[in-house]
């Protein structure tokens, strides 16, 4: 890998994404939109009405089209559950077109075993997507790493696991 | 984890940090459609290959040291920068990826 030049930027965060034709599409935590930008900083799009807030780790599949991560939530007598669905999205509508898959996650209700991220709950899913409109999903855990992969019809095409065994933390990482 | 967003300032009471290390860190795509995937297990930048339909065909490892690098993989181009830069100054770089051989 070469580094071919460098510009200086202030704090970089997640869920940010260039789409196609060089418009940068970016999540705005604050705002609970997604902004398209032009590629010289416009605000081209802003995308609001979502039904909750917008879906996680957005990657855009074409001019009007992403995926993301929808996010429900549930509880029972002692777990809290997260129910997470990547799914296709168009521009003009809020719901999902589809959803490709459905993950759970369970964790106490004292969020003593909850999954831990930077980015918050939804901060656990990863998303990409290729010039052919497929779509990768995976979620950071430690028992788990399998990549997930459709094709833009949601026909599962294939599930990479990575070659590698569970890693466990030093004493230091586990205080950090 | 960050509580704020369940609308709590600090970590709850008793809880227990897992601990294994996450197994993937980040995924991306590049412009030969070959899937790259950060291991979360490793001190410094460490990715696996997977071609287009999912057969593993390379690992490859980034120049820089540390755990902090991101890295955004895409087919229109790749970057990457440190969330945690000894400057204390972000630097976004233009990252060529190397060539996959099959």
């Amino acid at each position: 890998m070469i580094q071919r030049c460098q510009i200086i930027t202030r704090k970089l965060g997640l869920g940010m994404s260039v789409m196609p034709e060089g418009n940068i599409m970016i999540k705005d935590m604050h705002k609970q939109s997604v902004i398209v930008f032009s590629e010289s900083g416009e605000n081209i799009e802003e995308l609001v009405d979502w039904l909750l807030f917008p879906p996680a780790s957005i990657t855009a599949l074409g001019e009007n089209l992403l995926a993301g991560c929808e996010f429900k939530f549930d509880m029972t007598d002692s777990h809290m559950l997260i129910i997470i669905r990547p799914s296709l999205y168009s521009f003009s509508n809020p719901s999902p077109e589809y959803s490709y898959f459905s993950d759970t996650l369970m964790f106490n209700l004292d969020g003593s075993d909850a999954p831990i991220s930077a980015e918050g709950l939804t901060g656990v899913t990863l998303m990409t997507s290729d010039q052919d409109g497929r779509v990768f999903y995976s979620r950071k855990s430690s028992y788990e790493g399998v990549v997930h992969c459709w094709d833009i019809e949601g026909s599962l095409l294939f599930s990479a696991s990575l070659p590698m065994p569970k890693v466990e933390k030093t004493e230091q990482e586990i205080l950090e | 984890m960050q509580f704020a967003a369940l609308g709590a300032n600090a970590l709850p009471e008793g809880f227990e940090p897992d601990p294994f290390h996450i197994l993937v860190e980040n995924i991306g795509v590049d412009s030969e459609g070959n899937l790259w995937v950060q291991r979360g297990t490793e001190v410094n930048p460490v990715f696996d290959v997977f071609d287009s339909e999912g057969i593993h065909v390379a690992t490859a490892e980034f120049p820089q040291t540390g755990k902090f690098w991101q890295f955004s993989i895409t087919p229109y181009g790749s970057l990457a920068w440190n969330n945690d830069p000894l400057s204390g100054i972000q630097k976004l770089y233009m990252i060529d990826l190397p060539v996959i051989s099959r």
